[in-house]
C-alpha cells in the first residue's frame, strides 16, 4: 500500500518523472530476470 | 537542502528496489494465507553411473576445496540448476550431494557400495515455493546468488530505513496541522509495542 501510494505521489511530480521511470523499469527489470533466472 | 537530498534518497532507492520490496511482501502474504493454496511437490528421478565413497566428517571440514570440487564435478554432469547446500549422510550408508535454489531442491543419491546414483529432483508446489522465495538468501553460489541476497539485504534494511525517513520527510514538511498524523503514529507504534510486550510476558 504505501508502495503504491509512494509511486502515485512521484508520478504526480512531472520534473522527476524522467529520471524515476529509468530507475523504476531497470530495477523491476532487473529483478524480474533475476528472480526468474534463479526459479525456473 | 537535506530535505531535499533525503527526500531523493528515499525515491529513488525506493524505485530501483521496489520490485523487491513486492516480493518481500507479496511471499509474506501469501505465507500467511498457505492454507488458501493447494501444495503439490513433483518429484523425478534419473538414474546414472559414479561411485562415490564419502570421506569421514572430519575429513570433509579439513579439506574443503576437495568437497567443493566433488559438488562441482556432479553440478556440471547432470547440468543441476542451483547451488551447492550441504552433504547429507543416511545411516543406511546412502550418501547425498544437495543443491538448492528458489523452488526446487536437487539431490545427488549414491549408495554404499553401487557403482550407480540417482539425480532426485523436487520441485516444489506454490507454498514451499513462496517460503523459499521469501527465505532464500545467504552470499554463497554463483553472481546472480550473490545478487539476490545483496538486494534482499538492501530491502530489508530500506524496509527499516523508510519508515524513519518517511517519518522524518513528514515531520519536516510544513503543515498547519500534524493531529491526524501524530493520532496514527502513535496508536500504530503503541499497538506493535504493546503485541511484542505482550508475546514476550504472556504465558
Amino acid at each position: 500500500m504505501p508502495s503504491a501510494l509512494g509511486i502515485y505521489l512521484w508520478w504526480q511530480r512531472v520534473a522527476e518523472r524522467r529520471v524515476g521511470v529509468w530507475l523504476l523499469a531497470c530495477g523491476s527489470g532487473g529483478s524480474l530476470v533475476l528472480i526468474l533466472h534463479l526459479v525456473l | 537542502m537535506i530535505y531535499k537530498l533525503i527526500r531523493r534518497v528515499h525515491l529513488y532507492s525506493a524505485l530501483v528496489l521496489g520490485a523487491f520490496l513486492l516480493l518481500y511482501a507479496g511471499t509474506a502474504f501469501f505465507i500467511f494465507t498457505s492454507d488458501w493454496y493447494p501444495d503439490n511437490e513433483a518429484v523425478t528421478v534419473v538414474q546414472g553411473v559414479g561411485a562415490f565413497t564419502p570421506p569421514t566428517g572430519s575429513e570433509w571440514a579439513t579439506n574443503r576445496e576437495a568437497a567443493r570440487a566433488v559438488e562441482e564435478q556432479y553440478r556440471v554432469q547432470y547440468g543441476i540448476h542451483g547451488r551447492f547446500q550441504t552433504f547429507a549422510r543416511h545411516n543406511d550408508g546412502r550418501f547425498d550431494v544437495v543443491y538448492r535454489r528458489p523452488g526446487a531442491e536437487t539431490r545427488v543419491r549414491f549408495f554404499a557400495g553401487s557403482d550407480s546414483l540417482n539425480v532426485i529432483t523436487k520441485k516444489y508446489g506454490f507454498n514451499r515455493l513462496m517460503n523459499r522465495v521469501h527465505n532464500f538468501r545467504w552470499y554463497e553460489g554463483g553472481p546472480a546468488y550473490q545478487i539476490w541476497a545483496l538486494f534482499m539485504d538492501l530491502a530489508s534494511l530500506a524496509m527499516i530505513l523508510y519508515a524513519v525517513s518517511g517519518i522524518w520527510l513528514w515531520y519536516t514538511l510544513k503543515v498547519h496541522n500534524r493531529s491526524l498524523g501524530w493520532i496514527v503514529l502513535g496508536s500504530g507504534a503503541l499497538y506493535t509495542m504493546g503485541s511484542i510486550v505482550h508475546l514476550m510476558v504472556a504465558r
